[in-house]
Parts: structure tokens; sequence; C-alpha cells
């Protein structure tokens, strides 16, 4: 892998001499793409130069498959991002079909700060730190949905129409990955049926992160967000997704939504910082959307493992977690 | 006969737990190991009660889908998908009768479910309303209430 990763960087910077990488490691998180850290460094034009890296790359099976997630697109978004107040890694250099590194891959930039353990902040944590956390949190997502994505060149992600066409888009996205699934599931079938009859309609298109939760930033002791990661499934869409998302019972931890404050505090902060009505309808079609989207990808992983294209234990253990996606869905809906 | 499937699974959790594992320092590696004994856990509480698990689900399958067989052929007029689903269901559950047996293998009975999973999942689809699925949804919240059980030894808590 290393000499992979060198031949590659050589390609990249040409002029770069004396290029050498330390400290390439598999890093464990993140159950969609393999991560690996490291530092290069190299002299050019009489100066040294030292960067520290995250490799991102696509494993050879996943939770999530090539409709719902590629690595160009999650380069061009985090390039766009480094001229708007929200906080990602940079993004350095992109193989974009895996001719160096295998399969395609990006490299970023390794930001300070840690992640949560897990999807939810962690319940030891001081409530001052949460209480900053959850601040922060709320106004990166109304400075992400505010940014100006035609200004930004994110024309690319393909601009749905206002209207009910974002939800649509999204429905068709995962339902489809749930008919690629492992096996059939009842529920989720009627749920597919719900969401098509219950489109909600938007007024407003904005990039859409699509995994807005704890988890997916770094934060440090004193309360920042110093980035907010994995960017592989944002689209342009309805921001309201966003919401639905951080909202879902499945991120609860101590009833808080993503473990950082009260789901009915979460929509009226981010009324206040974004200063756009939360339309709670909305809200709760995107949250049953995620619970399927949610049960698709979990499927999709524990297809991977069963079929022994993956050899992350965690695809196999996250078809575990289906019953209880479904038992929230069934509660959403009143089945 | 001993060392049996329980005694190796405990055998094999043991050593990994205290010889294998012990031994690793990259943290990609020591992340897998603590799902491989999440994933252990998981084996050692089921592996004795899954060929149940997927017997109960049998029964419960081919009863909600006997009843809407027989609600569709009673029903005139049927449109002609439902006629095609309703003949499909008559042919799978006859299969199921002829396979049926104590001695059938655990995978012959998984099969048998995930093509009955399947069916139930068009019926639920074509129904065109609630009455009609009320069967069918009786049966899925019981199975999720199995399934949720089934996956509670050794939960894993993302």
């Amino acid at each position: 892998m290393e000499e992979k990763l060198r031949a590659f960087l050589k390609n990249q910077m040409p002029a770069a001499a004396d290029l050498s990488i330390r400290g390439l490691q598999r890093r464990p998180g993140g159950a969609s793409r393999e991560s690996w850290a490291f530092e290069v460094a190299w002299r050019e034009n009489g100066k040294e130069f030292n960067r520290s890296c995250i490799l991102r790359r696509d494993p050879t099976g996943s939770v999530m498959e090539g409709d719902q997630t590629n690595r160009s697109l999650e380069f061009r978004v985090l390039k766009a991002l480094e001229s708007t107040p929200v906080p990602a890694p940079k993004a350095y250099w992109l193989d974009s079909a895996g001719k160096w590194l295998e399969r395609p891959s990006l490299i970023m930039e390794l930001v300070g700060g840690q992640p949560t353990p897990g999807p939810t902040f962690p319940v030891g944590e001081s409530p001052e730190l949460r209480a900053k956390i959850g601040a922060r949190f709320v106004t990166i997502l109304a400075e992400l949905h505010r940014a100006d994505w035609q200004a930004l060149d994110l024309a690319f992600l393909g601009a749905p129409s206002v209207g009910t066409e974002p939800a649509a888009r999204q429905v068709d996205l995962w339902e489809m990955a749930y008919r690629n699934r492992f096996e059939v599931h009842p529920i989720l079938e009627e749920t597919f049926c719900w969401l098509r009859r219950n489109l909600p309609a938007t007024d407003r298109i904005a990039l859409v992160h699509g995994d807005y939760r704890s988890g997916n930033y770094l934060y440090d002791e004193t309360g920042r967000i110093t980035a907010m990661l994995d960017w592989e499934t944002a689209h342009l869409g309805d921001p309201m997704e966003d919401l639905g998302w951080a909202s879902m019972k499945f991120w609860n931890g101590a009833g808080l939504a993503v473990g950082l404050m009260p789901r009915a505090e979460l929509l009226r902060r981010y009324e206040n910082e974004s200063g756009k009505a939360v339309d709670e309808k909305r809200v709760f079609f995107y949250e049953v959307l995620g619970n399927a989207k949610m049960a698709a990808i979990a499927l999709t992983g524990a297809r991977a493992f069963s079929e022994g294209t993956t050899s992350h234990m965690l695809h196999g253990i996250m078809g575990l977690l289906v019953p209880r996606l479904l038992e929230d869905l069934v509660d959403q809906l009143r089945l | 006969m001993r060392p049996d499937i329980g005694d190796f699974l405990r055998g094999v959790k043991k050593s990994l737990a205290e010889v294998v594992f012990p031994t690793l320092t990259d943290p990609f590696a020591l992340e897998q190991s603590a799902f491989i004994m999440l994933a252990l856990d998981h084996v050692l509480a089921r592996w004795d009660k899954a060929s149940h698990f997927c017997r109960e689900e049998n029964r419960g399958l081919r009863a909600v889908l006997a009843e809407a067989a027989a609600r569709l052929s009673g029903e005139a007029g049927l449109p002609k998908n439902a006629v095609g689903l309703r003949d499909r269901i008559q042919d799978r559950l006859r299969k199921e009768e002829v396979e049926d047996g104590a001695d059938r293998p655990y995978e012959s009975l998984r099969d048998g479910n995930a093509c009955l999973r399947e069916l139930l999942a068009e019926l639920v689809g074509a129904a065109s309303g609630e009455e009609q699925n009320r069967g069918a949804r009786a049966f899925m919240k019981k199975q999720l209430e199995r399934e949720r059980e089934w996956v509670r030894v050794g939960e894993f808590v993302w």
C-alpha cells in the first residue's frame, strides 16, 4: 500500500523531491470507507513541506454502493467548502478511478480533534461541553444550508426543482438500495409505499450533508467543532432532510437528538440560526425516510458481509440493527 | 458428542481473548477484535435456536399467506395481477408443504422463508386498503418482536 501511495503522490507532484511517507496505518471507525492516516513530507523549489493526511478509499464491499456515494463527488464538495464558514478537511488529491490506489480514493487533511465514539454525543461528557458542541452543531448546519451552491460551483450535484422532487429523488435512491437488498422486509415495503404517498414539497434547495449527526464531526475540549466529516452522501435537496436525519430516535443518546439536545430545541435553534421556519411535517417525513435509509444501509452491509466481499465485522453486526429501525418505523407510521 | 458447537465457540472466544487479541497493536485490528467478540456472544447465545427461530417464522408466514390466498380466491372479478399473485402464493405453499418436516435443513428453511417474505411483501404492496393488510401487519409486528428479542443478546448499541 505504501509503495502505491508513494507512486501516486509522485505522479500528483512531479516537482516534489525526497518524498517520504510515515506512519501509514488504517484507522478504526467508519463503516462505509477505509480510512488510513499518514504523514507525507517532500521538498519543492527549495522549500520543505509536511502534511498530515487521511486517505479515504472505497472498500471491496460496504454499506453503500456506487449510486449512493463516490469519491469524486466528495472531493469536489470538500474543495467547494473551503471557501465557506463550514469547517471541513481540505481536499488534497484524488484517485477517482482507483488507477493508483486499487480503488477510488481521496486524500484529505487530517484535522485535529476527537470524534464521538458513536453516533451520539457521549453521555458522560460535561453539560457545558455538550451545550457548546450543540450550539456549534446547529450553527454549522444553518451555515451549510445557507451556502450558495451555485456560486460554489456545486450544480454538478444535480439540482432538483423545488416542489416534491428533492424528496422523490431521495426515496428513489434509498428504495433502489433496498431493492438490491439482502432480504425483503414487508415493513420496509409498507414504508416506501407511505413515503411515495406523502412526498413533501420544498420551496428551497440547499446543499445537504446527508449524514449530519454526532460521529461525523471532530471536536476539541473547548467546545469547538474542528471539522464536519463524511461528505460522501452530500447532495442538493431539502434542508429539512438533515434535520430529520439528526432527529432520528436511532441516534438518540439519553433522550437527546444525537446526544446533544432535545429534538424540539434542535428545531427551534435551527430556526433562530437560519432565519427559516422549520416545517415539522417535512422533518417527520425525513425522519421516516432516515430510518428506511439506515435500514437499507445496514442491509447492504449485511449482504457484503454474508457474501464475503468485506472483512469488516461491523458490516455483519449492522444487520442486527435492522429490527430496531423497523420498530421505530412501526411506531412512526402506526402500522 | 463433546466438544460440541457451543464448547468450540467458547474455546475460540477464550483463545482469541487470552492469546490472540492481547498481541494486537494495530488500532483497526483492535476495533475488529471487539466486533468479533460481540459476534461470538451473539452466535453463542443463538446457534442452537436458529432452526427453531426459522421454523416459527415459516409457520407464521405460511399461515398469513394461506389466509390471504383464501381471501383472494373468494373475491370475484380479481384483476390479472392479483390472480397471478394468488397462484404464486398457492404454488409456494404447496412446495413448502412438500419440503416441510422435522429434519428440514436450516438453509432450506431460511431460503423458503425468503421466498415467502417476497410474496408477503408483494401482497402488502398490492393491497388496496388497510383492511387487506390487517393480517399481514399483525404477523409483521409479531415477527418484529421476535427479531428484536433475537438481537437483544449482546446487542450492539451503535
